[in-house]
């Protein structure tokens, strides 16, 4: 180690530990990958969430060609023609006299990027009249990737910014009880276990039902974020109260006392930053339980609404068992669920590993 | 007639919730005059720290103040409000406690904490607060302050520790320092250095002081007059010189000899 190195702080040790784990890595990646296409929504997707063309509708997956007549050529797409068969069920078949080869940064549909900057180039996509489907389309003949990608912006944000109010209210509720004891404690508490007590997705349906149904899709977007935080506080704040109830009789808050600072700053500066460590592992194991009530919300046509897209409501295409037989692909956003939700538990556990002192000792040395 | 700088009457605290007769501190009278040295010596558990603490209103909610008058300045801190004991705590009186490790909070560096008593008691900003800690830390001895500011607790040794508490205490400078075992944690060549430094203080800062320590050899070289408790009463009240030439209680005679003066 070099000298005069500024030492590391336990924290970043523990970061360091992370990045060795191969499990750690893989995750990080992907759900760097899952970000990265929501916020560049826009110019990944090759058409805007609500292009729809019926002659394409519950178009399979289009197949990329890079073989032109037994030579090799660019990659290119054919046409899709819709025709049936004996038993009536629609088959798409090539129509190999359409040819559309892939373009990148090609003109498309328009939009504003972030609702900044305006433009209509997409990374890649093909020519008019054709159309690419690359995952496929749902049944209004919408691209079934591009919705993913727009629908990952509401799917995979929904569970940050709800842990976030929640945690913030959590962490002050349960500070607050802990520090000041007594009957501040007492009501705080029940009102906890209240919240604790109503089982969370009923609650969830319920307090959805209580808002005006006509809304955009902001505004619903808005509501769902606080309903969650709504449910999810309590059981933080509960964790927290007790930590602060053991970390409030340690000298350096009688000292911080007799110096005169104020209860608010003490639990600020003095309490509430001793009990990261367990709630920066309570945050990840904490969004996949958001992510899934979206879902969950959406599926039951309560969230985000069409044409709008969440991986939530692209999956509730999927409620029939005749329609996933016919277009098993679209079931590719409850795969997508499925990987963001194991990522996130996967990081958490690892998390938990590394910082959690009482796990610390018992950890065979590695 | 003016109160001396610290008048305590009467003082008395119980546990809470209990009926029975049994005083944590029973009915204490002292007084400590401006720029003198008060030591309050005892056996641990003889409710010395008990006593600081209820000079700054900070008793533990198990323990309730059932009797007493406690005058600072001439004002009964007892009867203060919340905003005149936020501006007594720190501002007018300050504590030093036994254990500088535990004092200071981990997750901060040493110049935050100092800084937070000046943000809380000082018109100070940003930069003349920087310049006040560095001169804070070259006061109470400690070499190189530039890079102690940036380090934390841990990375301190004992020392030094106590050192920057006390750079803590002073920077908003008090009248009264309550010095809970400023001492206890600290092996004798440092005891030997930390009274000389409390006595440059006790000057420059024109402090008065009480001292809560068990040991008569710190008693006798630094206080001016010593009040010795046993088991929450007040057996011995006098001059430093007269108590350790002439103790009147067991007590007394107890703690000296187990000092070895």
């Amino acid at each position: 180690m070099k000298k005069n190195k500024k030492p590391l702080t336990p924290f970043q040790i523990a970061m360091g530990n992370l990045w060795q784990k191969p499990a750690v890595r893989i995750c990080l990646s992907v759900l760097i990958l899952f970000y990265f296409g929501a916020l560049f929504a826009d110019i990944l997707s090759p058409y805007r969430f609500d292009n729809e063309d019926r002659n394409y509708s519950y178009c399979p997956p289009m197949k990329i060609h890079m073989v032109d007549e037994g030579k090799p050529s660019r990659p290119f797409v054919y046409g899709m023609l819709l025709t049936f068969d004996e038993f009536h069920k629609r088959v798409y078949v090539e129509d190999k006299s359409q040819k559309y080869p892939l373009k990148l940064f090609v003109e498309g549909d328009t939009y504003k990027f972030l609702e900044v900057v305006k433009g209509n180039r997409h990374a890649f996509g093909v020519g008019l009249p054709g159309r690419l489907h690359i995952w496929g389309a749902d049944s209004r003949g919408r691209d079934l990737f591009s919705r993913i990608l727009y629908g990952a912006r509401v799917s995979l944000t929904i569970g940050i910014v709800g842990v976030a109010i929640s945690f913030f209210i959590g962490l002050l509720i349960g500070g607050i009880a802990g520090y000041y004891g007594g009957w501040v404690d007492g009501v705080l508490m029940r009102v906890c276990e209240m919240f604790m007590m109503i089982p969370g997705f009923y609650l969830m349906l319920a307090l959805r039902a209580a808002v005006p149904a006509n809304l955009s899709s902001l505004q619903v977007y808005f509501f769902i974020v606080i309903i969650f935080s709504f449910i999810g506080w309590a059981s933080l704040a509960r964790v927290i109260r007790g930590m602060s109830l053991s970390l409030k009789e340690r000298d350096y808050v009688l000292v911080a006392k007799t110096i005169g600072i104020s209860d608010m700053r003490i639990i600020l500066t003095h309490i509430l930053p001793h009990t990261f460590s367990y709630s920066i592992v309570a945050i990840m194991l904490s969004i996949p339980g958001y992510i899934l009530g979206e879902s969950a919300l959406s599926l039951l046509g309560l969230g985000i609404q069409d044409p709008f897209a969440s991986w939530g409501n692209l999956l509730s295409e999927a409620m029939s068992i005749v329609q996933i037989q016919f277009a098993p692909w679209i079931l590719i956003p409850g795969l997508l669920i499925f990987t963001a939700v194991i990522c996130f538990n996967i990081l958490g556990d690892a998390l938990r590993d590394e910082l959690d002192p009482l796990l610390k000792g018992e950890r065979p040395s590695s | 007639m003016s109160r001396p700088l610290l008048d305590i009457q009467d003082l008395t605290i119980k546990l809470r919730g209990q009926q029975d007769e049994r005083c944590i501190v029973d009915h204490i009278n002292f007084s400590l005059q401006t720029l003198e040295t008060l030591a309050l010596v005892g056996a641990s558990g003889s409710g010395k720290t008990t006593i600081g603490l209820s000079i700054l209103q900070l008793l533990s909610p198990a323990m309730q103040m059932t009797n007493g008058k406690i005058y600072f300045q001439n004002e009964n801190i007892v009867e203060f409000g919340r905003e005149q004991l936020v501006k007594l705590r720190g501002g007018q009186i300050g504590m030093i406690f036994q254990d500088p490790l535990s004092a200071f909070n981990p997750l901060f560096t040493i110049g935050f904490q100092i800084e937070e008593s000046l943000k809380y008691h000082t018109a100070l900003n940003r930069k003349q607060r920087q310049e006040k800690i560095l001169e804070l830390l070259d006061i109470v001895g400690i070499g190189d302050p530039k890079r102690i500011v940036r380090q934390y607790p841990h990375q301190l040794s004992g020392g030094m520790r106590q050192r920057a508490m006390i750079a803590q205490v002073i920077s908003t400078q008090p009248k009264l320092i309550i010095a809970d075992e400023p001492t206890s944690s600290l092996d004798v060549t440092l005891q030997a250095k930390m009274i000389g430094l409390f006595k440059k203080l006790k000057k420059e800062f024109q402090l008065s002081m009480i001292l809560i320590v068990h040991d008569f050899g710190v008693v006798k070289a630094m206080a001016d007059s010593v009040v010795v408790l046993s088991q929450g009463q007040m057996v011995e009240n006098g001059k430093a010189q007269d108590v350790l030439n002439n103790p009147d209680h067991s007590t007394t005679k107890k703690l000296i000899q187990a000092a070895g003066i």
